[in-house]
């Protein structure tokens, strides 16, 4: 398998993802970081750790296009996609390999956990993935319909990726693009909980509003490009349009009909509402948290999940508001740390 | 990334039951034999995950009750009744549910109809119509060139015999434009051999060929094909394929009376020709006169037995006649004179449909007085022969209160008659034998004879119809109502009226008299539905149902002076490209009581929702998945009291025995 990395401005961080890569139990035949034009010594970080290093003759303007920039290089039969603030468990890539042995597997994802826990978002992601992977992505799994493959961190045939034309840019989430599309072309795509990664997660409001609104964005232009093809796919046409119903009604619902019952009703304890499911969600959280030996770790920072998701429904029902109503699609890409 | 609010909203109610769902899938998996199943340790963990998250909800409904009654009491002060947890905990729970139903069977919906429109369009162009010229079948007609280099030599021979004209020359170009559009149409591009042939008519708008070829090109829109064939009637009058397109087209637009009129001319036009019968055996069908379709199809086999495509189409007919037995015979028919793999395919479908069958059932029910159900039982079917269908039905129900039980056997020998397609007549008779009274001293056992009737008719191809019953069964909802023995004779009768367009106005009546050792009294129900049917498979409704008592009763059921129940209801159904069928009627609205006449109760919510799912897991096994639950006084049945709210599951298997 190859490896590709793409960085801008990934100085900091680019090094212990190589080194993580290069310390793998089934280490991978080429390791391929797209410096795309970083104007910090990225490059030279990952050519001093004995990394093949392309750059694109200008900036690609968005992690896709430096993915996609470096598919020409790609010579074996499987093709890794890392982010440059990523680091993986040492078994992560061998942990992944036993699901192409299905010949109609084109991706493969794995489990994702913060590699910080310290800030209130960075805590309420951590529960946000402690809750998702082991819950819902599970369900997805055994439904053979994860929802994403991991922009993160996945595993991809080659050559099907290659007949997709690799990684678009013509959404700002282009995981959830390219799962999609592998779906409505007949393809597999398997979730893999035992192989592990920790990206870098936001760590103050400003970072975590432009993830969130690149992710936001991203899902609604997805299911706008989508929608018809995935039609065709079971279950995951369901999944897709219970997302969509919490993203927009029910994410408006939350923001804005707690507050006015408050109000009509005269008590502030209907404000509880935002909370009140805390006995559900904890239950996976916690399972998840007890497989890592980290359930101290997770109740910890459950209160964070709860700001978090309510800046989650924020941000989503703006990204529906622009891209459905106004019309204003966001086409720029920002980094998130 | 996950979208929008993650935890127990409507994303955290699907993905329960899908964790819910697993295991069922996983062995449907294994018994079709696809050996990539997921692991049983995987799916048991999300088991437990889902189990442990319903707990949580639990929870959560009860901090709601809590946290509404809280917010209630200082604004509607101390006099405001205490508010039941269970109600804020049922009712958020089927509020949850029914929006999680509504936007699954949306998706479904808009992907059915997507998918159907893609086939249609995926079709076009291989259509296969005759040529229409003095209707023969269509010739293999040769290539283009040639065809040109004919019309080019045809139209010089003309030209040099008279003198040219502006009326020749306008000839000449519309051959010259009807040989372009004959050589696109035979590359097989639709929407250019579209293009040219509307250039055809728009040079010589009586040429028959093009406006034929128009309008076949654009079958998948009957409304803009309709008139182009009409147009090829007026110009080719004693074409029979003129009147079966027209027929076909009308057909598709649901005018079937004009159908089966178009149908019948060309029948007349040409009574011995295969496609003018089997059209209008065709049109017949679609207009859903089964009856006079499988007929006609009888008719044409009689005097051409070797016709393996309207073997087919009368098995297809006599399925829906619910005729399965005759049905294994014409595509055993079919498949001896023309061996196919989908035919195959269908006979095999159809021998598990007409073969004997034994379905065990398990159901359970519980309700907010605490009664419990369980039902543990089974139906053997004999093989279907002719119209009528045998079978006995047994089994053995278990109901408890929690402080008290008493345990039923049900046996009851069954028939169902289908002397017409349209009608349908189900009866069965026979007992059920409840243990004696554990607390009465020289108590014994009691068989009750129980009995239905239920004669259903309705028009073809409309929504008038009629449906009258008449049944007599014990009412078994609490250990109570069993003890004392009541039992209930109903009769009932429903009358659907078509009214204008999609509006159908249906009226329901029953009389029901409920008999124990202790009183008799008398219940009578009338309901009124305006429905609007917004596809063929979705309904629509507003509804009212008035219910009366006598008076009321000490013998365990709720017998209120009246109650009054106004609601919105959706009733749809679904099948998928899998022959998976799911169907759900909902009802949402309100409803008071008075207990004593004629004071009513405030206005109160009233929820009823079923949903059955029925799953071919191979040919002649058939899983069925039954779910309701019901806040409504109109439930089927017996309500022990005024807060009363229940919920059951059933679960069967129709398994066809070789």
């Amino acid at each position: 398998m190859t490896v590709i990395v793409p960085a801008y401005n990934e100085a900091a961080s680019v090094g212990s993802t190589i080194r993580s890569l290069q310390s793998q139990t089934t280490p991978p035949r080429q390791i391929i970081v797209v410096d795309d034009c970083s104007s910090d010594e990225t490059g030279n970080v990952a050519r001093a750790l004995g990394v093949t290093v392309i750059r694109p003759a200008t900036n690609t303007g968005s992690k896709a296009g430096a993915q996609t920039y470096a598919l020409r290089h790609v010579r074996t039969a499987l093709t890794v996609a890392v982010d440059a603030d990523t680091v993986l468990e040492p078994d992560a890539l061998e942990r992944l390999l036993p699901a192409f042995e299905r010949p109609g597997v084109a991706a493969a994802c794995g489990f994702v956990l913060p590699q910080r826990v310290q800030s209130v978002w960075e805590r309420g992601r951590y529960v946000e993935y402690l809750f998702a992977f082991t819950y819902y992505k599970q369900v997805q799994e055994c439904y053979g319909r994860p929802l994403i493959s991991s922009g993160c961190f996945s595993m991809y045939r080659t050559a099907v990726l290659r007949a997709h034309g690799g990684w678009s840019n013509r959404t700002m989430a282009e995981d959830m693009d390219l799962t999609w599309s592998l779906y409505q072309g007949g393809n597999e795509v398997r979730f893999v909980p035992e192989a592990v990664c920790y990206p870098i997660e936001p760590r103050t409001f400003r970072l975590m509003g432009r993830q969130l609104r690149r992710w936001s964005h991203g899902f609604i232009q997805n299911v706008k490009l989508h929608w018809r093809g995935l039609l065709s796919v079971p279950y995951l046409r369901s999944a897709v349009a219970v997302a969509l119903w919490d993203a927009t009604v029910a994410a408006a619902l939350y923001l804005v009909l707690l507050p006015i019952l408050a109000i009509v009703l005269r008590t502030p304890w209907v404000l509880l509402g935002y909370v009140i499911d805390a006995p559900a969600v904890l239950v996976p959280v916690v399972v998840g948290g007890a497989k890592r030996h980290e359930i101290g770790r997770a109740l910890a920072s459950v209160p964070a999940f709860f700001v978090l998701r309510t800046v989650n429904a924020l941000f989503f029902l703006r990204a529906a508001g622009a891209e459905f109503v106004l019309g204003r699609s966001l086409t720029v890409y920002e980094k998130g740390h | 990334m996950t979208p929008g609010i993650p935890g127990t909203g409507i994303g955290g109610l699907f993905y329960m039951f899908s964790a819910a769902a697993l295991p069922l899938r996983e062995a449907v998996r294994r018994l079709r034999g696809d050996v990539g199943a997921s692991r049983w340790r995987d799916i048991a963990l999300q088991q437990v995950l889902a189990a442990g998250i319903l707990g949580g909800m639990w929870t959560t409904g009860w901090l709601l009750g809590v946290l509404f009654d809280t917010a209630r009491r200082p604004v509607l002060g101390a006099a405001a009744a205490t508010v039941s947890h269970n109600m804020w905990r049922t009712t958020t729970f089927e509020i949850s549910l029914t929006t999680l139903a509504v936007i699954l069977c949306t998706v479904e919906l808009v992907g059915f109809w997507h998918r159907r429109r893609g086939r249609r369009d995926a079709t076009r162009v291989r259509a296969t119509l005759p040529t229409p010229i003095h209707g023969a079948r269509r010739r293999v007609v040769a290539g283009s060139s040639t065809r040109l280099l004919l019309l080019l030599l045809a139209v010089e021979l003309a030209s040099a015999a008279d003198p040219p004209t502006a009326v020749t020359q306008t000839s000449a170009l519309a051959a010259r434009s009807l040989a372009r559009a004959d050589s696109t149409y035979a590359t097989g591009d639709a929407p250019a051999a579209t293009r040219a042939y509307a250039a055809v008519l728009a040079i010589d708008p009586e040429n028959s060929r093009a406006t034929y070829r128009l309008g076949d090109l654009q079958r998948h829109e009957p409304a803009r094909a309709l008139p182009l064939f009409e147009q090829y009637v007026k110009l080719e009058p004693s074409d029979l394929w003129g009147y079966l397109a027209v027929a076909d087209m009308l057909s598709r637009l649901g005018r079937n009376g004009a159908a089966l009129h178009w149908s019948a001319a060309a029948l007349r036009l040409a009574p011995g020709e295969r496609d003018a019968v089997i059209g209008r055996a065709r049109v017949l069908a679609r207009a859903r006169h089964t009856d006079q379709a499988v007929a006609t199809y009888r008719g044409w086999l009689a005097t051409h037995p070797r016709d393996a495509e309207a073997w087919q189409e009368l098995a297809r007919e006599l399925l829906r006649a619910g005729r399965p037995g005759e049905a294994v015979d014409a595509l055993e028919r079919a498949q001896a004179i023309k061996p196919d793999p989908r035919i195959a395919e269908r006979l095999t479908n159809a021998r598990g449909i007409a073969a004997p069958a034994f379905t065990p059932q398990a159901a359970g029910s519980h309700d907010s007085d605490g009664n419990t159900i369980w039902r543990l039982g089974g139906a053997l079917e004999l093989g279907a022969s002719g119209p009528a269908r045998f079978g006995v039905d047994g089994g053995y129900v278990h109901v408890g209160d929690g402080a008290s039980a008493v345990t039923l056997e049900a046996l009851a020998l069954r028939t169902t008659w289908r002397p017409l397609a349209v009608a349908r007549i189900d009866a069965s008779g026979g007992g059920t034998r409840v243990e004696p009274i554990a607390s009465i001293t020289g108590s014994s056992a009691t068989l009750i004879p129980t009995g239905q009737v239920r004669v259903r008719w309705r028009a073809p191809a409309s929504r008038l119809g009629v449906d009258l019953s008449a049944d007599r069964s014990l009412v078994d909802a609490s250990p109570l109502l069993v003890t004392n023995r009541v039992v209930r004779t109903q009769y009932g009768g429903s009358l659907s009226l078509p009214l204008v367009g999609p509006f159908t106005l249906r009226g329901i009546g029953k009389m029901a008299t409920l008999r124990d050792s202790f009183e008799v009294n008398h219940k009578s129900t009338l309901t009124g539905v305006m429905a609007v049917a917004v596809s063929p498979t979705v309904e629509l409704s507003a509804q009212v149902h008035q219910i009366h008592y006598d008076h009321p009763s000490v013998s365990g059921y709720f017998a209120p002076w009246q109650v009054q129940v106004a609601e919105a209801g959706m009733y749809a159904e679904l099948e998928t490209s899998g022959a998976l069928v799911f169907a759900i009627d909902a009802g949402a609205g309100v409803q008071r009581v008075a207990l004593q006449r004629p004071r009513f109760g405030s206005w109160t919510p009233a929820l009823r929702l079923y949903a059955m799912l029925d799953a071919p897991l191979a040919p002649g096994r058939d899983l069925r998945l039954e779910l309701e639950s019901e806040d409504s006084q109109v439930a089927p049945v017996a309500a022990t009291s005024g807060q009363w709210r229940y919920g059951s599951v059933v679960a069967s298997l129709r398994w066809a025995l070789p």
